[in-house]
């Protein structure tokens, strides 16, 4: 960090953007020394408040690791009786917060069977169960999917609205979080580059190059067509629509042109059958699936459908208890490991070495690919990192040497684990486009994501998963255009006016 | 698990629980006479089934194994006795080595059972505080290792499925195996090290109550006593030698008498404990609080 000035005022919601790596996680633990790596060579913090976890409570993005004990109630035991509180003291903290978070329903379950939104909820609930002032937040909705997002970000409001209390959250996009806050901070190299109230913010980083993408969709369209002169941002779907009602005619769509496929079958999925447990529900319910070369395919859905199941039962890192698996029309055997790939939803798990430089060397070595070192390197902008331990990089980067692992490998199939997981929309971008490339060079990919614009963006083909069952692959804007809740923002406000439009390229001024 | 169970396990607070899970494990350890062990390992395995389902196919499987190197371990090692039942150059197997075999086999299997039920039913939370309050340290360790296992387990199965994709080969050697090993520490010393930083977030560095207070109803004194009975009754029998087999003999002799057949009764009773007071209490809600107090309810329409 370097020469930074910030004032935090009591009852803030402060929402902090940045590229990966410019210095937010390290900024947002300046307020709790303990937690902050490397030294303070100049400056200090003034406050009133003294800087521990009693008045500034903390919650990161790691879902699991964060709980220590077996169920919720037990952890916020653990907490309380850390602070030497009394039976009675204890007893009442906890009802007071889990009736304000309605978490009682699963004070005793097990936290293993909790979803990740819910564990979330107990790690906040651990925060506030200390009455603290202020409420630090690390990226808390990296691995949340995005309804789960939206109810832990309700309860930060809630808790911001009710009792003024401080919040700083750090985020990698602004899509869920900008209606709730009051300023918006971008940090650049470890500097603070614009502090603004969320108005004045989101009309700055319009102006910005390289932040124009963190804009929700809705805001983006209204800036683009210059629709909210003078309406405070973030603008709510209803109120787009009543922008964009009078100007409709002005407006027209973009036309989208998809090239008709017919082509060999690559990977073929047939009456698959998956479960875990001998009486437990099916997760994967009679799936079929065709997957045809050149083309790419994500199934979207919620966490917890069972996504990443058909992956790793397609992938046969989960054994199908019944149906076929084809590849190129035959079972897989080596022939399919040699000329698949998987990028899973944690990249780290492909590492083998201590450095980026020598990962990369190992699987040039193994494919005895003639491709130079520096040329991966600037391709997946990784430049400057050759000798940074692999788990030291960035969720971003580690994707992208991932990514360069599989590229190297040349493979045919290409399959992706929630993919955008904790990159920020310039990464996306940049990731949507690697692939592109990937299957303009006959690639073939299928993958699965909650996040609905990179599907819509990115890929040929999309279908659901609920409950066991894979819906038929379809035309992202013909799935998407059907959809009444399960659809992009755009499509949910301009629905009636530009019914097939999904995204805010989508909608132009006409020429004339 | 069997409302039975769930019905002791909600009546009872977890100190209670503890003490119980430490009784079976003695019962486990303590005896060696076949009819005591078969008795307790029948016991164990109808608690395990009601307690813990879904992992006990894959829990058989693995006590199966333990039980079947035991007996081949002690038919190795042990070759005396004089009942012959086969005789070759470099091994002698007699009924006496068999049945110790055998024993010792169950007696193992007994203890990884009633280990099994322990992971059912204790909660990490009075282990650790009961750690915590002498080896600060070492109760870390156990919230760290628990917390963990499971997670370098999921890890390793992960990326040795996922070096299949990134090597090109589904064939994997002891050198690879070995490699793997060495990859997935460092990737689990990754998670450790979020887990300190939790550990501080909790105020553990800086903990004021070494022991949290636990409430204690009838329901828990009651066992409490039946338990510290019960551990008396057991230690007397085993110093009188009562329930024993002298393994170490040539002749090996097995008492089967009222004395052993009270002993088993007994163990068996105090392991399916879970089951006979969660019963009492269902009984007694059937046939009376839901005829009485609450009989409008609709909880006590559905018990009668």
């Amino acid at each position: 960090m370097k020469h930074l000035n910030f004032v935090l005022e009591r009852g803030d919601f402060v929402t902090l953007i940045g590229a990966t790596g410019s210095g937010k996680s390290t900024f947002l633990k300046q307020f709790l020394p303990r937690l902050a790596t490397g030294k303070v060579i100049s400056g200090e913090i003034e406050t009133e408040l003294s800087q521990n976890t009693t008045n500034f409570a903390y919650v990161s993005q790691f879902v699991d690791n964060q709980i220590i004990m077996e169920t919720p109630r037990d952890e916020l035991k653990f907490v309380l009786d850390n602070r030497g509180c009394s039976e009675n003291e204890l007893q009442l903290r906890i009802s007071e917060i889990a009736s304000f978070l309605n978490i009682v329903d699963f004070l005793d379950v097990k936290v293993n069977n909790l979803s990740g939104g819910q564990k979330q909820l107990i790690n906040l609930a651990s925060a506030l169960v200390l009455k603290p002032q202020v409420l630090l937040l690390d990226e808390p909705t990296a691995q949340l999917d995005p309804i789960a997002s939206e109810k832990l970000l309700q309860v930060v409001h809630k808790v911001n609205e009710e009792f003024s209390l401080t919040i700083v959250l750090v985020e990698h996009e602004l899509e869920q979080v900008v209606k709730f806050s009051n300023r918006l901070v971008v940090m650049e190299h470890g500097r603070i580059i614009l502090d603004q109230p969320i108005d004045a913010g989101l009309r700055e980083i319009f102006q910005m190059n390289s932040y124009q993408n963190y804009l929700t969709q809705v805001d983006r369209l209204a800036l683009e067509l210059k629709l909210a002169e003078h309406e405070a941002l973030p603008l709510s779907n209803k109120t787009l629509n009543q922008f964009v009602r009078p100007v409709s005619n002005k407006l027209q769509i973009r036309k989208s042109i998809k090239e008709a496929s017919n082509k060999t079958v690559v990977f073929q999925a047939d009456k698959v059958n998956f479960r875990f447990d001998f009486n437990g529900d099916k997760i994967l319910n009679n799936i079929s699936l065709k997957l045809q070369a050149g083309q790419s395919y994500c199934v979207v859905g919620p966490n917890g459908t069972g996504k990443t199941t058909l992956l790793k039962v397609l992938t046969q890192q989960l054994s199908a208890q019944s149906g076929k698996l084809l590849f190129e029309g035959k079972k897989l055997k080596t022939e399919f490991y040699q000329r698949v790939f998987v990028l899973p939803q944690n990249p780290a798990t492909l590492f083998v070495k201590d450095t980026v430089r020598e990962e990369l060397n190992y699987q040039l070595d193994i494919y005895q690919s003639q491709t130079q070192l520096t040329d991966i390197l600037e391709e997946f902008s990784l430049s400057g990192l050759e000798e940074t331990n692999p788990y030291d990089l960035s969720g971003g980067q580690q994707e992208f040497l991932a990514l360069a692992l599989g590229f190297i490998k040349q493979p045919k199939l290409l399959f992706l684990d929630e993919p955008t997981k904790g990159l920020d929309p310039n990464k996306r971008i940049e990731l949507g486009q690697k692939l592109q490339a990937f299957q303009e060079n006959g690639g073939t990919i299928f993958a699965n994501s909650h996040d609905l614009l990179f599907a819509v963006n990115y890929f040929d083909q999309v279908a659901m998963m609920f409950s066991g069952k894979l819906s038929e692959f379809a035309d992202p804007r013909e799935f998407f255009s059907n959809k009444f809740f399960y659809t992009t923002e755009i499509n949910k406000a301009l629905r009636d006016i530009f019914p097939t439009a999904l995204t805010w390229k989508d909608i132009q001024r006409n020429e004339s | 698990m069997n409302k039975l169970i769930v019905n002791f396990q909600k009546n009872i607070n977890s100190v209670t629980m503890i003490a119980y899970l430490f009784n079976v494990i003695l019962i486990a350890l303590l005896y060696n006479n076949p009819l005591i062990t078969g008795v307790v390992w029948l016991s164990l395995l109808v608690m395990s089934f009601l307690t813990k389902r879904d992992k006990l196919g894959a829990y058989l499987k693995f006590s199966g194994v333990i039980f079947l190197v035991t007996v081949l371990f002690n038919l190795i090692l042990n070759q005396r006795g004089t009942t012959l039942l086969l005789n070759w150059p470099w091994l002698k197997i007699t009924t006496e080595s068999l049945g110790n075999g055998i024993i010792l086999g169950i007696s193992f299997v007994n203890l990884l059972w009633a280990f099994y039920l322990y992971n059912a039913l204790a909660r990490t939370k009075v282990i650790f505080e009961v750690l915590s309050k002498f080896f600060k340290s070492i109760a870390i360790i156990f919230i760290l290792t628990i917390k963990f296992i499971p997670r370098i387990v999921e890890i390793f199965t992960e990326t040795k499925n996922l070096q299949k994709f990134r090597l090109g080969e589904s064939k994997g050697g002891l050198k690879q195996m070995m490699n793997l090993t060495e990859i997935v520490l460092n990737k689990a010393m990754g998670s450790f090290m979020n887990v300190s930083d939790s550990l501080l977030l909790k105020g553990y560095e800086g903990r004021q109550k070494k022991l949290g207070r636990t409430e204690y109803q009838r329901s828990d004194f009651l066992i409490l006593v039946l338990i510290v009975i019960a551990v008396t009754f057991n230690f007397t029998m085993v110093i009188l030698k009562v329930g024993q087999v002298n393994f170490g003999s040539a002749k090996v002799l097995i008492p089967i008498d009222w004395k052993v057949g009270i002993i088993a009764v007994i163990n068996c009773g105090l392991i399916i404990l879970p089951l006979i007071l969660g019963g009492i209490n269902y009984g007694w809600w059937k046939f009376y609080v839901s005829k009485t107090t609450a009989s409008a309810t609709i909880t006590a329409k559905r018990y009668r």
